[in-house]
């Protein structure tokens, strides 16, 4: 099995954390298993942009229409799948974003926006750099993407530093 | 009854931090992003408002830094909630007069006691 790069470790720590938040079990699959190259998007998917010094790029989020029955919240609420795949995939580079800046990345953060799985489908076939990341759920897969230029040479950890955390309230 | 004002491009955050609100007895208007929640402030007396950051038209830095330049809605409380956890953004809403910084997600529980310590 081939070691994950420190991009990849983050972007696979943040994913787990952020549905265990929500109560959903994931579990990421090997990166080298077969059949890596076609992937099935699932149909609700966000994407949003990130850049860096070291890292520039965009990340999506892609998730079964069953894994949003799974994911906890208020009785009296009903979260709008398209919404909620948004603020997801917020929070997920919220989370990349914090992991990051162990290794003095501070990346820069663009708004989530929707996407249809036949346009992520499109950029992870036509890009040369893109990483795939997929989580097995009970409702199916999770599917993260991360596509753009990545110098990993730059990432030096050293921490986790003077900065807060997921859940983190801080009353000045 | 006190009443919030939650300022986020989230529909479904918006609705989860207005129920639990609700449910501690506070009343809620809620703002799709900073410019939406300036034009809410101007007509609504508010106890407290719960602010995201990146947001469109007005982030959540701008909305602060325009409340607090603002006679009429200098002295109303902020608390920051969002995915950012950078020192020097969090530094800059505190410069700026925000009271509080929370980072998503949280705990609705966590949240509402915020709320109240900062409204009581």
């Amino acid at each position: 099995m081939s070691r994950l790069k420190p991009l990849d470790t983050v972007v696979q720590a943040a994913t787990v954390d952020l549905f265990r938040h929500y109560g959903v079990s994931v579990a990421p699959v090997p990166r080298n298993q077969p059949n890596k190259s076609k992937p099935i998007v699932p149909e609700n998917s966000a994407m949003i942009s990130f850049n860096s010094r070291p890292l520039t790029g965009v990340l999506s989020l892609s998730i079964p229409e069953g894994v949003f029955s799974m994911i906890k919240h208020d009785a009296s609420t009903v979260p709008q799948p398209r919404d909620l795949i948004r603020e997801l995939t917020n929070q997920l580079l919220g989370r990349v974003k914090s992991r990051l800046l162990h290794f003095q990345v501070v990346l820069n953060v663009g708004l989530p926006t929707l996407a249809n799985a036949d346009i992520v489908q499109h950029r992870l076939q036509r890009s040369a750099t893109v990483r795939l990341f997929e989580f097995r759920t009970l409702r199916g897969d999770i599917l993260v993407s991360l596509d753009g230029t990545f110098d990993e040479t730059q990432l030096r950890y050293t921490g986790s530093g003077n900065h807060g955390n997921e859940g983190d309230v801080i009353l000045f | 009854m006190k009443k919030i004002l939650v300022v986020d491009d989230s529909e479904t955050i918006r609705q989860q931090v207005s129920r639990a609100l609700e449910q501690a007895g506070f009343a809620s208007i809620e703002a799709g992003d900073g410019v939406d929640g300036l034009e809410k402030l101007s007509s609504n007396e508010v106890s407290l408002v719960i602010l995201d950051v990146n947001m469109p038209l007005l982030n959540g830095l701008d909305m602060l830094e325009r409340m607090k330049n603002t006679p009429a809605t200098a002295k109303v409380p902020v608390l920051m909630l969002t995915t950012e956890v950078h020192q020097a953004m969090i530094q800059r809403a505190r410069q700026a007069g925000a009271k509080g910084w929370i980072i998503k997600p949280v705990k609705m529980q966590d949240l509402v006691a915020a709320v109240i310590k900062l409204t009581s």
